[in-house]
């Protein structure tokens, strides 16, 4: 249960609310220490959210640019959750080059929150049902120390009526519940895991929420990474307390790989 | 337990082994390649310890030295926004790194004169590597 928290209980670190709605704001409200701005649509939420501070937030009905990996385009009609949050980051010690990893947690405890399952994680932050995409994330750093979290929830949309070549490949939050959470109650449950991530990252760092993040990964999975030097198969073994890749290799070994050193991991059937 | 890392200090390699215990402290550090022992004032937290080692298979670090840009974090260069001579305002977006699907900007800090861009798209970079020289 997510619980009201004002700004002043956050050390100060609360929005700094009342900047300038967005072009095309249909309203703006102030929820659990959040700004939040509500478009009808957009090109892209995380855009829009570039130049916005701390403890901001911008949720668009659809997208028109919304972007995923390497520019890839990502489907946003109307029905899923676009939203993008800006979260103040901290010093290189504390882990916030695993702010990905983090926030992945954050999208799957949410999810889970409504009774969606079954739920895992693909490597780095896809939140997946079998082999299906049901949520995807893009961070972007635009300014030192403020990272636009950007979060992509199919819940009632169909993303594969509007690009066929989805089809199979993504899933519904609808196809997975009983009772479909209305969008403004996935946006407060989302937002609010969000701050308490950050807090933790904040005090303790990223390692404190590894024991959580990977219990989401399927260990059983047979993966492959590619890497400049080659390829290494074996089984996902989770993060380490820095995020770097864990691999089970299939002599008992276990080697760990910074992400940067991985340009795919492949996830073998 | 012995662990080797590196440690970069004002810009400079040191390969250095440590020895965990209760207390965790530098049993002895040399610069890379060199036998000299360290008098900076290297402080080497519980934090440093466990911060992952330069990867063998990325491209040799340069680290970053006077009018250097360093990288803020270890990750791959996805974009570069500038060419050698071209000159820069500050804040101008000199380039783009990715990791874990995380795109960071690095902006120009002052204004002046791009010098050398000392990496290539699709690079793998450590944090503190040069990125971009300034003239």
């Amino acid at each position: 249960m997510i619980r009201p928290r004002p700004c002043a209980q956050s050390g100060g670190r609360g929005a700094d609310h009342g900047t300038t709605p967005p072009d095309g704001t249909i309203g703006t409200g102030v929820r659990f220490g959040w700004e939040i701005h509500h478009l009808a649509s957009v090109g892209s939420t995380n855009d829009a959210a570039a130049a916005m501070p701390a403890w901001s937030a911008v949720r668009a009905d659809r997208q028109t640019g919304g972007r995923g990996r390497h520019q890839r385009a990502w489907v946003s009609d109307a029905g899923g959750l676009w939203i993008s949050a800006v979260v103040p980051t901290g010093p290189p010690e504390k882990g916030w080059a695993a702010l990905p990893l983090a926030a992945g947690l954050v999208v799957c405890e949410t999810l889970q929150s409504v009774g969606a399952a079954p739920l895992r994680l693909r490597w780095p932050n896809d939140v997946m049902t079998g082999t299906r995409k049901l949520a995807g994330l893009l961070v972007d750093v635009f300014r030192p120390g403020l990272a636009v979290v950007g979060v992509g929830i199919n819940v009632s949309n169909r993303p594969d009526a509007s690009e066929p070549g989805l089809s199979g490949a993504v899933a519904r939050l609808a196809d997975l519940v009983a009772s479909v959470p209305s969008l403004d109650e996935l946006t407060d449950g989302f937002l609010g895991r969000l701050r308490d991530g950050v807090d933790v990252m904040h005090q303790s760092g990223f390692s404190a929420l590894v024991p959580r993040l990977n219990r989401w990964w399927n260990p059983e999975l047979p993966i492959e990474l590619q890497l400049d030097a080659g390829e290494v198969r074996g089984f996902f073994g989770g993060v380490d307390e820095t995020g770097r890749l864990r691999v089970r290799r299939v002599d008992g070994r276990t080697e760990t790989f910074s992400a940067h050193e991985v340009t795919r991991l492949r996830e073998c059937d | 337990m012995i662990r080797k890392l590196r440690v970069t200090v004002d810009g400079k390699p040191y390969d250095v082994t440590v020895e965990m215990d209760d207390d965790p402290s530098l049993s002895s550090a040399s610069p890379s390649g060199g036998s000299a022992p360290i008098s900076a004032p290297v402080a080497v937290t519980s934090a440093a310890l466990a911060a992952p080692a330069p990867s063998a298979s990325a491209a040799p670090a340069t680290p970053a030295g006077p009018g250097d840009i360093p990288s803020p974090l270890a990750g791959r260069v996805t974009a570069i926004n500038v060419q050698a001579g071209q000159e820069v305002k500050e804040g101008d977006h000199l380039l783009t790194l990715e990791a874990m699907k995380m795109n960071t900007f690095v902006m120009a800090p002052r204004p002046g004169k791009v010098a050398e861009v000392k990496v290539a798209v699709g690079a793998a970079v450590e944090e503190g590597q040069a990125l971009v020289t300034m003239a």
